[in-house]
Parts: C-alpha cells; structure tokens; sequence
C-alpha cells in the first residue's frame, strides 16, 4: 500500500534520539552510583545458634534397678534383702518413710508398700497371691493394672524405643515403664511440662531470639520484624 | 518501505557520529564492567572442574562415585577441618521405610527438630530445619491454625496439641515429577533423596511439595566447625552448598544401617516410630494394623509413608 510516499524521517529517529540521550544517562548513573555509591548492606550472621548437646541427650530418663536390686543408702551399696534381712519393718505400711525419704507417693491410692514390693524378699516385686517377679519384669507388675497400657507398649505404640528398628541390625532398646515413669509417682516428674526448644526463625541473623514477652499471644511476622529492625538501626544512626 | 528511504539511511561514518558511536561503546562497556563487577568477589575456591563435570547419581559408575565421594570429603575437611567419614548408602533389600506419630503423646519441646538440625549438619544461619512442629487448637486437624513459631514458657499447653511435620517420603511425590533435571527421586526404600550436585535450585519442588517439606539454601550455610557431624553419606546430610534444595531423608545414613533416625531417638516421650513397612512384626506395620493412623492432606493423593494416629484412651486432657 502506501508505495513510493516517503515517511517523514524525522518521526521515526524519535525513538533512537530517545534511547541516545535518556537511556544511556540512566546506566551511567547507574554505574556512578554503584562505583560511588553507600557499600550495599550485608545480612548479618547469627553467633552460634546451635542447642546444647546437653538437651538433646537420648538417654533414658531414669535408670532403674537390676537384678537382684542395688540401692545407694546413706553411702552404702546394698541390695535391699542385706538391709532388710535385719529391718522387717511390718509396721511401715502407713508410717512415712525413713530409710526411703527420697520417694515421694503419688501413684493414686496406693499407697501401701506391699500392693507391689514383696513383703518377705524385698529383692522382689509381687504380682499378688504370693507370686513374685524380679525387678527387670516391671512391666508385668504394671500390666496388673495398665493393661491396655501395656498391650500398646508392646505393639510398640507407646513408650519409647532407642537403637536399632530391627533385632536384626542390632539392640532394640524398648525402653520399659520406669525407665520414663517414676513408679511411686507416675505422673511426674519426667512427664511434666518443660521449656520448648528455639522457634525457627529465619530472620535470626545477628539478632537475639525475641524474648517470651515480645511474641507471646501473637504470630511473629518475619517481614514485619526485619522492617522494625532496619528502621530502629537507622534510628540509631541518626542520633 | 522505499528504496529512496533506505538510501537516505546509509550516509557515510561522518565524525561527528564516530565519536557519539565510539563514546557509546565505551560508556556500555563500562557499565558493563560495572554490572559484572562482584563476580570478581565470587568465592571460587570450592569450585573444582572435577565437580562441574561431575555426572549425575545414577549415572556415575562406582569409581566414578567414588573419586566425587573423595572430592566431596576433602572439600569438607578444608571447610571444616573434619574429616568426614563420607560414603554411600544404598537401599537396604526388602525393606521399605515408614513413619508413624502418636499425636497424643508429642509435647512440642522441638528435641526432635534440633536433633534432626544437629545430625543432619543444617545450616545454622540463615536457619534450615526439616522438622516444623505445629501447634494446634485442640478439636481441629486444620493445618492452617497451626502455628509453628509459638514460644512458650513451658510446654504443652492444655488448649493445644502439638503435630511435627518433615517429609513425608511420598510414594506418589509431586516434588519428583516437577523437578526439570531429575536431580530428586525416590529410591527402592521409599526415601525420597536429592542430588544436591545436580540441583539447580529452581525450588519447583519447593512449591509442589503440600507438606513445607523442602527448604532452600538462600544463603550459603554456616555450621561451627565443632558442631559438625562427621558421620555422613552422599545423598543425606553431607554439606550443602548455597543455591541447592535438602530435605528429610529419614537419616538414611543412619537407618540404612539398622539405625533410628536422629529424631526417634531423642523424643522424650516415645511418640516417634520408624520401621519396615514390609515386615509385619516392626512397630510401625502393628500400628498401621491396630490404631486409627491418617496421613496429611490425603484427598491430593501424595501416598505418604508418613502416618499419625492417636491413642484410643486419648482423652484430650492433660493435666
């Protein structure tokens, strides 16, 4: 179409005049500025942000008794039958406890030695009508009264296991109810409330964790909290 | 256009349009060398032509794997100034990890995530942690009410229950099929492995995963040198660089070898589980068989080998 009608020159250099004289200038003033200009800020690093290897130990919460059983009393090493082979002691059943101070019962309403010590071998628990196990079969002690408890330890929901996920690699350590649970107090103190380890926090770089008051009650807002950063930072160097 | 146009276009090199091409040339080429400037900061001594023609996993042939294993664990000990006991694990025959939680028991004291920072070499800072521990209104498994940032004095809180989330070694995983390079795959055991010599850290996998699972080196990990673990293998938790994606891989270091993963063994309260999925006496494949396990997010169809269940006397109530 339009054959032979020269267009105007001059609207079509528009637009090199354009990048001649706009363009160019922006990237020297670019260059200028990142040759002349402020050093650009680097994110700080984080001091040592690690857990101390000390609370994350795997070690069981208690170690209990072997075999026939040894105690630590008042400096002596004994088994409880070199003791108690003197000391009958029938009458402590509802006597607080002298030679035993340490144990505090809290296991319901049992509060009677002999619902699982046995009475005649104190190396021994009773698992009542004059049947006895030794000390390393508590759970069948337990079972007496946890059942479903038990059941599910040993399909291995409950409880804890250490080691090895197959006798044939290696130790399956299943780990047995007193290992975790105090027998004279169940409940506590290994199963009660502890201090949670750190947050993640990806915006710690430098920065202390925010302390318990600052974030309590509402969601840390990682963007949020770089900005306040940066700008009290500027604050700082203005002053 | 005309011919008698496109001969007004070609007038000869006059001078004054030397100098404006030649001041051109010379201003470009300097903002060029401007631009390119920090690259002259970049840190190339970790950088070695061995490793930039290193071949993919699957690819290399065992002296191959070998010669980059030595590469790799030097690297390491220049780093680190640790000597790795850096090797490659293979899947184990038979065995087919899974997972199982018991939501009732978990407290939320985070041991597992900082053992899973410690034995897997995380990086420190910036902050890379699989495991992310949600804390959740009790009554609802809506993962959107989860807050994984709580800070509290002690836990548990008796208005929450706590759920721990890592990867969950999908047997359908969307992060697999996303990935351009083939660099994340799933091996005979189910473990869901990165090379992380062969990703490009384009994070698709990041984005397709449903769970959070995968976590991206923005920056270039810092690890003390006495916190590193030297016990590493090539496709678990030896060193990452920056600009690479990791994950969890159930420790297969560790349980390739009959081992607990990391953050089994440091739950305090047993609610963590591992097994063979195919033996049918391990814990997990009785768990699985006796109580109400669910998975996450099970309408995207991800077939997780990661299970939660609760406890049947669960009452909901701690004291």
């Amino acid at each position: 179409m339009n054959q032979g009608t020269p267009q105007p020159r001059v609207d079509r250099f528009r637009g090199h005049r354009f990048s001649a004289y706009f363009v160019a200038p922006v990237f020297f003033a670019l260059a200028a500025w990142f040759w002349f200009g402020p050093e650009l800020e680097t994110l700080p690093e984080a001091n040592d942000t690690s857990v101390h290897a000390s609370l994350l130990s795997t070690e069981p919460h208690r170690t209990i008794l072997g075999d026939p059983p040894r105690v630590h009393v008042n400096g002596f090493d004994r088994t409880c039958m070199e003791c108690h082979r003197l000391f009958q002691s029938e009458e402590a059943k509802t006597q607080k406890l002298l030679q035993h101070e340490h144990i505090r019962m809290e296991h319901g309403p049992n509060v009677d030695c002999y619902i699982c010590h046995d009475a005649e071998d104190r190396d021994q628990l009773t698992l009542g009508n004059g049947v006895t196990t030794k000390f390393t079969d508590v759970v069948s002690l337990c079972a007496r009264c946890h059942p479903s408890i038990v059941d599910d330890w040993k399909l291995g929901s409950h409880g804890r296991t250490n080691g090895y996920w197959s006798a044939d690699r290696g130790e399956v350590r299943k780990l047995v109810c007193t290992e975790c649970h105090d027998p004279h107090a169940p409940r506590t103190p290994a199963m009660s409330k502890i201090e949670p380890l750190p947050a993640p926090n990806g915006w710690r770089q430098g920065n202390p964790a925010p302390d318990h008051h600052d974030s309590h009650g509402h969601k840390r807002d990682p963007l949020r909290e770089a900005l306040r950063r940066a700008s009290e930072h500027h604050e700082s160097h203005d002053k | 256009m005309s011919a008698d146009t496109q001969q007004q276009q070609k007038p000869g090199v006059s001078r004054r349009s030397f100098f404006r091409g030649a001041l051109g040339a010379a201003g470009g080429m300097a903002a060029v060398t401007t631009a390119l400037k920090p690259l002259l900061e970049f840190d190339t001594s970790e950088y070695t032509l061995e490793g930039f023609l290193q071949r993919h996993y699957k690819e290399m042939t065992p002296e191959e794997l070998d010669a980059a294993l030595a590469r790799i664990a030097e690297a390491v000990e220049k780093r680190y100034e640790v000597r790795p006991e850096l090797r490659d694990v293979k899947p184990m025959d038979g065995v087919e990890f899974g997972y199982a939680l018991n939501l009732s028991r978990c407290i939320g004291c985070r041991k597992c995530v900082h053992a899973c920072v410690a034995e897997n070499n995380q990086s420190r800072s910036p902050e890379i942690q699989y495991i992310r521990v949600l804390e959740m209104p009790r009554g609802s498994i809506d993962m959107e009410k989860g807050d994984h940032a709580y800070d509290r004095p002690t836990v548990p809180d008796a208005d929450h229950f706590y759920m721990p989330v890592q990867c969950h070694q999908c047997a359908n995983p969307p992060c697999v099929k996303v990935c351009p390079v083939e660099a994340t795959w799933s091996e005979d055991d189910g473990i869901v492995v990165i090379d992380y010599d062969w990703c490009i850290g384009c994070r698709y996998c990041e984005a397709a995963c449903p769970y959070w699972a995968r976590r991206f080196n923005f920056a270039e990990p810092q690890i003390p040198k006495e916190d590193i673990n030297p016990d590493m293998s090539y496709l678990s938790n030896r060193p990452r660089q920056k600009g690479v994606m990791e994950k969890c891989h159930f420790c297969l270091h560790r349980t390739r070898e009959g081992k607990l993963p990391a953050c089994l063994e440091v739950c305090p309260v047993g609610a963590r589980k591992f097994g063979n999925l195919l033996d049918p006496k391990s814990e997990v494949s009785q768990i699985l068989r006796t109580k109400h396990v669910f998975v996450l997010k099970e309408e995207v169809g991800t077939l997780p080998r990661f299970f939660y269940y609760f406890d049947d006397d669960y009452h909901g109530e701690r004291k």
